[in-house]
């Protein structure tokens, strides 16, 4: 590998890795090992996976989809089916679930080739309602708002647990950065452009944004099995607008198409923010998406950018005072 | 017979809801996401007049009808206001306005979940009863939103006709280079025009009220039902749009009426997804570039 090559390596995919690391390794140091402590990082972790999965597609194509959670609703209820149905063993039922996810992303990239913009955001929406809507018509197989139940926990150890799943959540961060930085990322950026520009240098608009979509419904859903597996159900939460209107609200905040940013405001906001807001009680929710709205109408570019512009304001607030 | 009459008068109601997302749309090339959110502020709005107005929940027609007008009125106020505020602190960036608008909605279903509850509110309505029409019993309610919902679009209609107002937002519809060019800045018609959007979507929300029970997640139907309507009829169009939200609500009733009525629900969900897919390069499709 060239030097040039390497620096690029180190830039695109080095850095998010590392960084998700760092936070992976000070979740059980700033919580604790308690098993309450080590379920509430294991969620976070997940929470990371759907909002990078989410920016994986609309961050790259600068859509905006309100219907995640019908990639992380499918693969959930795939891989609780699966197990409680069928009896397949958990090795067996996560990578069924994700690729029932995949599937459900392969489907959503063909439904909207042709649209942008607000009719996206609606097209997404509609689907995951459809989905969220047949949960309780075919409540025989869903288990209607009970949902299905998954018998046995799949790790026992909540530390194993913990750390199954954050080896995941940063090696799916990992790899979609590598994916990003590669031929496919930065044409999965040109279809989300100006189309027409798109096609006349030569990216194959319909392809990329497929496969794109499927990416993202992949690792979402990937993560929808492991909620499944570790919450012991798959219920109409997972597949409920309240979870996809979360993962629009931290992905915003946590810096639109920087993909280690809304990983980082997931984590940050499940395992700290949610836990500190738990004690108001009843307002806690209101209070939560109050603070996400205002965050995303004074800065609309995310939070995280924010931070990284903070060296160089300090760098320069230094030579001013030096000058 | 059933299925003609309940869903002509679904029809007058769903007309209202749709004609201003279709105005905001078709004039402004905005597709307002918040518009379902004005049906649902308008509803629970007529809920917090009439209590404030009748000092209890149970309160008499005329209270209720003043209840109604305040809740339009309102719901017009903090539509306008929330367009305002975006233009006032410059996120008018289609992506900002889109972002906002969908954090909008569930700031605001988190407030009236705070407020209200999960349990549905009910709502009196303006005229108690029913009557008998053709063999069917329809809450006289009912009965009276349809034909306010009709003078609502024609009042809508002459505005649009024969007003300065009215033109000058038609000129941007038209041409908004060339109405900028005549003194009419698009931008300072978006608040007004979502503001006329919200009354109307606050009426058809207040006045529905009654025959429903308020939620938390009721802004989602009726943002869809617009959205149906005008993928269905296109947009802009005030009478276009009674025409293809009557097609909606009869299919809608019909599918409630001959199949069940869970599965009334998906025929928005169906218009939007497969009207699209069949029609992509239709009446959004080949305006994509700028509906953003």
């Amino acid at each position: 590998m060239s030097a040039r090559r390497l620096a690029k390596w180190r830039a695109s995919v080095g850095g998010p890795t590392v960084v998700g690391a760092v936070a992976v390794l000070s979740l059980p140091l700033l919580l604790g090992t308690s098993p309450y402590a080590l379920d509430i990082a294991t969620v976070a972790l997940l929470f990371a996976m759907f909002t990078s999965s989410w920016d994986f597609f609309c961050g790259a194509t600068g859509e905006l989809s309100f219907g995640h959670s019908f990639f992380i609703g499918t693969a959930a209820f795939g891989t609780a089916l699966v197990v409680a149905r069928l009896g397949f063993p958990p090795g067996l039922a996560i990578p069924s679930g994700a690729l029932v996810g995949a599937a459900s992303g392969f489907l959503i990239g063909l439904l909207t080739l042709r649209h942008s913009g607000a009719v996206f955001t609606l097209v997404t929406m509609a689907a995951q309602l459809g989905f969220h809507r047949s949960l309780f018509l075919w409540s025989d197989l869903f288990g209607g708002e009970e949902g299905v139940l998954i018998g046995t926990p799949w790790i026992q150890d909540p530390m194993a647990r913990f750390a199954t799943v954050a080896t995941i959540a940063v090696g799916s961060l990992s790899a979609m950065a590598w994916l990003r930085s590669s031929t496919l990322g930065r044409q999965l950026r040109a279809s989300g452009g100006d189309v027409r520009i798109g096609l006349a240098s030569g990216v194959p608009v319909s392809r990329i944004r497929t496969i794109g979509s499927t990416v993202s419904g992949l690792v979402a859903g990937l993560a929808g099995s492991l909620y499944a597996m570790h919450q012991m159900l798959a219920n109409q939460e997972a597949a409920g607008d309240t979870l996809s209107g979360m993962i629009f609200l931290l992905a915003m905040v946590g810096g639109f198409g920087t993909l280690l940013g809304p990983w980082l405001a997931a984590v940050v906001y499940v395992a700290f923010v949610r836990e500190a807001l738990l004690g108001l009680g009843e307002v806690e929710p209101l209070v939560a998406v109050g603070l996400l709205f205002l965050a995303i109408w004074v800065a609309p570019g995310g939070t995280v950018p924010l931070f990284r512009r903070l060296p160089r304001w300090w760098r320069r607030e230094r030579q001013e005072a030096a000058a | 017979m059933e299925v003609l009459i309940l869903g002509l008068l679904r029809a007058g109601t769903y007309a209202l809801i749709a004609v201003g997302f279709s105005l905001v749309f078709g004039s402004l090339r905005v597709l307002n996401l918040m518009h379902g959110t004005f049906v649902m502020v308008g509803a629970y709005a007529a809920h917090l007049f009439i209590v404030a107005l009748a000092g209890k929940a149970d309160a008499s027609g005329a209270v209720a009808a003043g209840g109604v007008a305040l809740a339009a009125a309102a719901t017009a106020l903090v539509g306008w206001s929330f367009f305002k505020a975006l233009q006032l602190t410059g996120r008018t960036s289609p992506r900002d306005v889109l972002a906002i608008s969908v954090a909008g909605n569930l700031l605001v279903a988190q407030v009236v979940q705070f407020v209200y509850g999960t349990e549905g509110v009910n709502v009196n309505p303006v005229l108690a009863g029913g009557t008998m029409v053709a063999g069917v019993v329809v809450p006289r309610n009912d009965l009276l939103t349809a034909p306010v919902a009709l003078l609502s679009l024609a009042a809508l209609w002459y505005w649009l006709q024969h007003t300065r107002s009215g033109w000058a937002l038609r000129a941007v519809a038209d041409d908004a280079e060339g109405a900028a060019l005549v003194g009419i800045a698009p931008g300072q018609k978006l608040a007004g025009a979502v503001g006329v959007a919200a009354f109307l979507a606050g009426l058809a929300g207040a006045m529905t009220a009654p025959s429903q029970a308020l939620s938390p997640d009721m802004w989602i139907h009726p943002l869809l039902v617009s959205f149906a309507v005008v993928v269905f009829g296109g947009s802009g169009k005030t009478w276009g749009a009674l025409a293809s939200a009557s097609l909606l609500a009869l299919a809608e009733t019909a599918t409630a009426w001959y199949w069940s009525e869970a599965a009334a629900q998906y025929v928005a969900l169906l218009v939007i997804i497969v009207g699209l897919l069949v029609f992509p390069t239709g009446l959004l499709g080949a305006r994509r570039h700028d509906v953003r």
